[in-house]
């Protein structure tokens, strides 16, 4: 097993594979990428020149028939999450699936369910790097009881541009491909959970501002994925939490996050420096984050290190990706009805 | 009407009544502070010396039977309002209550309902001074569309001390004196609907952190009035507001407000400081907002106009109160029952 020569195939090659999962991979010994298929097999065969990746198939079925492959990277959109991880598993394969994890929950859960079926391949989902470089600092603190019991947490996104009236349809603004995913609201909460644990109750708001973009053929179409959200949570661990989401906050801040204790107060500024006062200070400080202390990409070595049985996979499993996907539909759900959702669904 | 003498006796003298209306009340012409009923006879005896005032009786009730006086001043908590504006209006005198308005929304209600009965008879609120500081620069930019078409509003209300755990039982955190009002929430509310109109449908999570509390007699009580509380509401005009109020959150960055519009943003900052920026502009830059162009403090000088015929009142009409109780009872209600509720109630 610790040996085993890893072959790699890629499903759908988009920048993240080509910017991110390409060069992780180039790093692992005794792993090769054999093979791609992408939406054509003129851009399979562009990625495959760029990279020297041998083969290049038609289409998805005909890569994982290929029996040389015994690993693939599925880095389409999320609406062919679940149809491509469930193959892949039943052709034998281990998984490494781009984020968001799929458009549902239902979509997720099948994904778990078939990955326990296949208890001997790795099933993987990319993580969300947004905060590796302060995710070890702030388990550290939380953990060690800086904050005393925590209170509550705010989690700020924001844009700084003004709302893009009838500017392009991207896929993340198209519920077909993105199903409940909204905005970068997921990838934050990813990195939320690692901090403070799940949520178990949400009541959610939103709104579509830009109600119609233009598509690759200049056509209006309408838009039914928010690009304003805020939402409230109730955490496992008595904390109540808002998260708030846009694009359309001309000139707002952007990102931040801050945690309020009985006896501390930790702040993550918009250029990922932590912040932290107890009670007693007059002001916050600046907690020293060096780097050995902050956490970084290493979603690929993670993934073979998992194929040869030396590694267990924590970013990201299948069940945390599964929960993220059920807080994302839960928010879409209160949102629609008014009334609290609980978790798990 | 236009001199007759008025001839103002105070039920109930606390901080407000002396700090503000007892100063407002002498700046207005032809006007008498003719009576005081406090809590007790010594604590009614000792301010009345120190303003001067004439009669101190034991108890409001005799003070309403005084048929010398003509308006009243009611400075007491929330859950005397009802029944003394009632007794005052049937005793044939104006009324001029401290705020929040009452308990409960019934019970503004019906304070309205009984203000129509009078219709020769002045009833007003006083109104939150929380805004005049940037009332008339806000007014001003939002009346020109600085903001374009608004979608977005953040309102932080965080006090910046640490919880205080055990601390004194305030009538703020006391249902029975407070009812549904919670932290600031109503004061803040009030302003933003006079900015911004009302809401239309409420969401609201609350945790009461400091359950425990010492009342005035050193006893343990425990407190039901939540002081962290997240609250999302609609516009009638479509765009959506989130506030979050806390005394829980410790060094926290205090109040804040941001308006987000199509075109432009406006940021209230600490200290009542405004910025604001356009679509194009690379930053926020400070408004200037002059000292002598702010707007003053005119409470009393409004209800005695009003008495005389020389103006309407307009902050705040009870029609204003009812609306922003039935906001804050619907922030309460959609906390209790993790659903939406729609406005008016």
């Amino acid at each position: 097993m610790a040996n085993e020569p890893i072959r790699v195939g890629l499903i759908g090659a988009g920048r993240n594979t080509r910017d991110r999962h390409m060069p992780g991979f180039d790093k692992v010994a005794g792993l090769e990428v054999a093979a791609v298929a992408n939406r054509s097999r003129a851009s399979g065969r562009t990625v495959a020149d760029q990279f020297n990746i041998p083969t290049v198939y038609d289409n998805w079925q005909e890569l994982l028939e290929d029996e040389s492959l015994n690993a693939v990277c599925i880095g389409t959109w999320p609406n062919m999450h679940r149809t491509l991880s469930i193959a892949a598993l039943e052709a034998g394969k281990h998984v490494l699936c781009e984020a968001r994890m799929a458009t549902t929950a239902q979509e997720a859960r099948d994904m778990l369910n078939v990955s326990r079926a296949h208890p001997n391949q790795v099933a993987q989902i990319v993580p969300s790097p947004l905060t590796f470089k302060v995710d070890p600092l702030l388990q550290k603190m939380i953990g060690e009881g800086y904050l005393g019991e925590l209170l509550s947490v705010e989690v700020q996104s924001c844009a700084p541009g003004f709302a893009d009236i009838n500017g392009p349809m991207h896929w993340r603004n198209d519920r077909d491909i993105s199903g409940f995913n909204i905005l970068n609201m997921g990838i934050w909460y990813e990195g939320m959970i690692r901090w403070v644990g799940r949520a178990t109750k949400v009541m959610a708001m939103t709104k579509v501002c830009v109600t119609s973009r233009r598509d690759e053929n200049g056509a209006q179409v309408p838009v039914s994925i928010p690009d304003q959200v805020n939402v409230l949570c109730e955490l496992a661990n008595g904390a109540q939490a808002h998260l708030r989401f846009s694009v359309v906050t001309g000139l707002a801040t952007g990102n931040e996050v801050w945690f309020h204790g009985t006896e501390g107060t930790i702040k993550v500024d918009n250029g990922l420096n932590v912040w932290a006062g107890k009670r007693g200070d007059t002001q916050l400080s600046e907690v020293p984050n060096p780097a050995e202390m902050q956490g970084g990409w290493r979603v690929e070595e993670e993934f073979a290190n998992a194929i040869r049985g030396t590694e267990v996979i924590t970013r990201t499993p299948f069940d945390v990706g599964l929960h993220y996907m059920e807080w994302t539909e839960a928010v879409t759900r209160s949102a629609q009805t008014g009334a609290a959702v609980a978790l798990p669904l | 009407m236009p001199d007759e003498e008025i001839r103002v006796g105070l039920m109930g003298a606390g901080g407000n009544v002396r700090n503000r209306h007892i100063p407002g009340f002498q700046g207005v012409n032809d006007l008498s502070i003719v009576a005081l009923a406090n809590r007790s006879m010594e604590s009614g005896r000792a301010i009345a010396d120190q303003f001067n005032i004439p009669q101190v009786y034991g108890d409001w009730r005799e003070l309403l039977d005084d048929e010398s006086i003509n308006a009243v001043c009611i400075g007491t908590w929330p859950y005397m309002h009802l029944t003394m504006t009632r007794a005052a209006l049937e005793k044939g005198k104006h009324v001029l209550t401290e705020a929040r308005m009452a308990s409960s929304a019934e019970e503004a209600r019906e304070m309205l309902k009984l203000s129509r009965a009078h219709p020769d008879l002045v009833t007003m609120l006083t109104p939150t001074s929380t805004a005049y500081r940037v009332e008339r620069v806000i007014r001003g930019m939002l009346d020109e569309g600085y903001l374009g078409e608004l979608l977005s509003v953040e309102v932080h209300a965080l006090q910046t001390g640490f919880a205080d755990r055990m601390g004194d039982l305030h009538w703020r955190h006391d249902w029975e004196m407070s009812g549904y009002n919670t932290l600031n929430i109503g004061a803040q509310y009030e302003t933003m609907a006079s900015w911004l109109g009302r809401a239309t449908r409420v969401m609201a999570m609350g945790k009461t952190h400091v359950p425990y509390r010492r009342n005035g007699s050193g006893e343990i009580v425990s407190v039901g009035i939540p002081d962290h509380l997240d609250v999302m509401y609609e516009l009638a005009a479509g765009a959506q507001v989130h506030m979050r109020f806390s005394a829980t959150t410790g060094l926290s960055t205090g109040n804040q407000i941001w308006f987000y519009g199509t075109e432009g943003t406006i940021h209230i900052g600490p200290g009542a400081a405004i910025f604001a920026g356009r679509r194009g502009d690379s930053q926020l830059t400070e408004v200037p907002n002059p000292e002598d162009q702010r707007v003053g403090y005119r409470v009393e000088e409004e209800f005695t106009n009003a008495i005389r015929g020389l103006g309407q009142v307009k902050h705040n009409s009870f029609e204003v109160g009812v609306h922003y109780m039935e906001w804050t009872e619907a922030v309460a209600r959609s906390a209790q029952t993790g659903q939406s509720v729609n406005l008016p109630l």
